[in-house]
């Protein structure tokens, strides 16, 4: 039976029942044609962390690039469609910045093939010159939809998004990026302007999802997972925007060990994660997509069971 | 380190699938467990590895003796108070009345005797805080002072007060008693002047940034003391004492 058969002739209540026996393989949906698997890898918030954490410190022996390009590789090796991405704060924490101004932080994500990364705050520590001089040993693109960059040495190296085609899908991804006022020095961010994340991210997902006819739409943010107060974060992000599925956060340094749900204006589920900081952890989603159904997908409604939901 | 969960998204219409898309997310740790290392890479960070611990074991200068972290008062503290107000008047070419730090800004619990290199300085301010000038009239400075009190008592350079439980007395700037109307001008953090560490007081005072990082400051003093030919020596000077 092929696996579109299989979920087909399952209500859902009796999806809870039977998927504790569905081999892992045919709910990842590697092994049907009719189904893209995409993996999306991505880290948040390396702050320069090079090598692991030195003895001594709270988190020592955590991290290190080449153990995580070490694993990327392998991950490659055995998923054809990979997304690598980040969310931002790749500058600063480590003497290797200060010394080397971001240069090989750049170059090692560029040996990784990461895709995109977004911009975060301390990205703009050695000021828009110091991120543009780096720039150029980036391989990737780098993603933001709220600052306005007329009249700075940004314009045109940062775009609002990208699509990449990965197993005859489109994936949209955009960026969005915290106030920069108050949290950076005025002279470093210059003339780069805030605008509100909402609504930049929900322009550019519909552009994405509508116009450029994008099944999956990633956002990379850089603004916190959330907060006490009322102040734009990832989940006030998800809760009120319609054509984003995924974010993919950072600022807070927050270790999620598995993503949050969260319902949009729709009612849709859209994940949101972030996966601590300094490069401990790379985070993946491996997504399964049914091919050719994108008409219909619009109109439909969606229902969300975790892993906890199908054990009882 | 790896763990695994799983997150399906099911898109229905009229009891009929039309869509689905399943997410199953999990996480891989970079621990002690997880030894394989991309070779290639490692030697592309070879280099710049071997230059920055080169760069990072220069010896700035000596230090005379141990001079440890402690409240209310340390030698350690002293230490880096007295260069934060030094250096601020040599940045601002202003005269500075007194500075502050916090206590849990200093994130090493010691200086030891011997050489003192620029991993050390790393070590012990590895933040990127901005040197600042703020203006206070002698109030506000008292109010200040409680709160270094009430906090257990912190690094200051240029005055000095008794600890009264979580109040500050007899509170001394250069010496003298402090003039509530008069503006005292203090050195501090952007951090602490921006409210961190419960100084929410000093959010209202425009801030003077020298654009120098507190890190650099206290490197540029080290080389100046070493330039003098003198070691780093502080001791304890009665600039916070327990009322009695």
């Amino acid at each position: 039976m092929n696996r579109r058969d299989f979920i087909q002739k399952l209500g859902l209540g009796g999806l809870a029942l039977g998927l504790s026996n569905v081999p892992l393989e045919l709910l990842a949906g590697g092994v049907d044609a009719d189904f893209a698997k995409i993996s999306i890898l991505h880290t948040n918030d390396m702050h320069s962390r090079i090598d692991p954490f030195p003895e001594g410190s709270k988190y020592a022996g955590l991290g290190g690039m080449a153990k995580r390009a070490q694993l990327i590789k392998k991950i490659r090796s055995e998923e054809e469609h990979v997304v690598l991405l980040d969310a931002g704060d790749i500058f600063q924490g480590t003497p290797y910045f200060n010394i080397y101004g971001g240069e090989l932080e750049f170059k090692l994500m560029s040996e990784m093939a990461y895709d995109a990364a977004t911009l975060g705050n301390h990205d703009f520590d050695a000021g828009l010159e110091g991120l543009v001089k780096q720039m150029p040993l980036a391989k990737f693109q780098f993603l933001n939809a709220n600052y306005i960059l007329d009249n700075t040495p940004l314009l045109g190296k940062v775009q609002a998004y990208q699509v990449i085609e990965k197993d005859d899908v489109r994936i949209g991804i955009f960026g969005v990026g915290i106030e920069l006022k108050g949290l950076v020095p005025d002279k470093l961010f210059g003339e780069v302007q805030y605008t509100d994340p909402l609504v930049a991210a929900n322009n550019t997902a519909r552009i994405l999802k509508e116009d450029l006819k994008c099944s999956l739409v990633v956002c990379l943010s850089h603004l916190g997972l959330k907060y006490e107060s009322k102040k734009i974060s990832d989940v006030v992000l998800a809760q009120n925007t319609e054509n984003v599925d995924i974010i993919i956060g950072g600022h807070t340094h927050t270790f999620l060990d598995k993503p949050m749900v969260v319902n949009n204006l729709k009612g849709h589920p859209v994940v949101v994660n972030q996966v601590g900081w300094a490069g401990i952890n790379l985070g993946r989603l491996d997504i399964s997509i049914a091919k050719g159904k994108k008409k219909n997908k619009n109109n439909s409604r969606p229902a969300i069971l975790s892993k906890k939901t199908i054990v009882k | 380190m790896r763990s695994l969960f799983f997150i399906l998204l099911f898109a229905l219409s009229s009891c009929k699938v039309l869509y689905v898309s399943a997410i199953e997310d999990s996480q891989t740790k970079f621990d002690s467990s997880y030894q394989q290392e991309d070779a290639h890479v490692d030697s592309i960070i070879s280099p710049y590895r071997v230059r920055l611990d080169s760069s990072m074991n220069e010896v700035l200068v000596y230090a005379a003796k141990d001079m440890l972290k402690a409240k209310p008062e340390s030698s350690l503290g002293n230490l880096l108070a007295d260069a934060c107000k030094l250096m601020a008047e040599e940045y601002s070419a202003e005269k500075v009345d007194f500075a502050i730090l916090n206590y849990g800004g200093i994130r090493v619990p010691s200086i030891n005797q011997g050489p003192v290199s620029l991993g050390n300085v790393y070590e012990l301010m590895p933040f990127d805080n901005y040197l600042v000038l703020l203006r206070l009239n002698g109030a506000k400075v008292e109010e200040l002072m409680h709160l270094i009190a009430k906090a257990g008592g912190w690094p200051i350079s240029g005055l000095s007060f008794e600890m009264d439980g979580d109040k500050a007395s007899h509170i001394q700037v250069a010496g003298m008693p402090l003039d509530y109307e008069k503006q005292y001008t203090l050195a501090i953090s952007d951090y602490l002047a921006n409210g961190g560490d419960n100084l929410e007081l000093l959010v209202a005072f425009e801030q003077e940034n020298t654009n120098v990082l507190l890190r650099e400051a206290f490197i540029a003093y080290f080389k100046k003391i070493a330039a003098e030919g003198k070691m780093l020596d502080a001791n304890l000077e009665n600039r916070i004492t327990k009322h009695e």
